[in-house]
């Protein structure tokens, strides 16, 4: 990360990515991405869709659940 | 008073000063919000939802859901093989038996119903335990992530303090260490 005054107002600090921060977050997000893959492959996309629509299905029953 | 006995009192006294210092500390450990459990392959960075979330397994063999789903239905998982490192369970899963003995006690209680919903509380703790140890592998947490996101997105556009507040839905305060190239977010 790399800190720099602001040229409006020099009270505010402005944060930003160096170029080997970017580097680093990239390498990181697209670790994380494919085990996310790897993770939610299993399922095909229908079964997603099914999966999802069951949940919320299930969502929708929780408020009277806590009402209960 | 003999000074042997003094010596022999106040060496009892000092064992169960230890000895429930011991018991203290442990029972305080365990209600920690992050436990950190070194296991003897690997290690896991799990952070607990609250106290008594978490059950330390011993030497005996790994518990994932589906193991416990199995266990439940009286099968022994293929997937469960006596390891000898520490394992973390998450709430337990009954078993289907014991569920349909309670049945006959409370006849509103359906036992596919309490089964279904433990198996997903389950499942969904693990795998978000799961995320989390993996972030935590390269020193990130949810939070940090959102937050890298963010510079991500708007790069090469920099970031104030109130607009990273803002697009973290966040009070100002929250979003700390910048200056030192470390974003403390977990508080969030």
């Amino acid at each position: 990360m790399q800190c720099e005054d602001s040229a409006e107002y020099r009270r505010i600090s402005l944060i930003s990515l160096t170029t080997a921060g970017e580097r680093l977050v990239e390498d990181i997000f697209s670790k994380y991405f494919a085990h996310f893959a790897s993770l939610m492959g299993v399922l095909t996309p229908s079964e997603r869709k099914n999966l999802v629509a069951l949940l919320m299905k299930m969502h929708a029953g929780l408020p009277a659940f806590r009402g209960a | 008073m003999p000074r042997a006995v003094k010596h022999i009192l106040l060496i009892v006294y000092v064992a169960a000063t230890v000895y429930f210092d011991l018991r203290l500390l442990r029972n305080s450990r365990n209600s920690l919000r992050a436990l950190v459990f070194r296991g003897m392959r690997r290690q896991l960075w799990l952070i607990s939802p609250g106290p008594g979330c978490f059950r330390r397994v011993g030497g005996q063999m790994p518990l994932t859901a589906a193991c416990l789903l199995d266990r439940s239905r009286g099968k022994k998982s293929p997937s469960a093989t006596p390891e000898n490192y520490l394992a973390i369970t998450f709430h337990p899963i009954p078993k289907y038996e014991r569920l349909q003995r309670m049945a006959e006690r409370y006849p509103s209680l359906d036992p596919d119903s309490i089964l279904t919903n433990c198996i997903v509380q389950s499942i969904s703790e693990e795998v978000a335990a799961a995320k989390k140890e993996m972030l935590a592998r390269d020193g990130l947490s949810e939070g940090r992530l959102h937050v890298l996101a963010l510079f991500l997105e708007r790069r090469p556009q920099p970031l104030s303090h109130s607009e990273l507040a803002y697009l973290m839905d966040s009070a100002i305060w929250n979003i700390t260490s910048l200056w030192t190239g470390e974003v403390v977010v977990d508080a969030m």
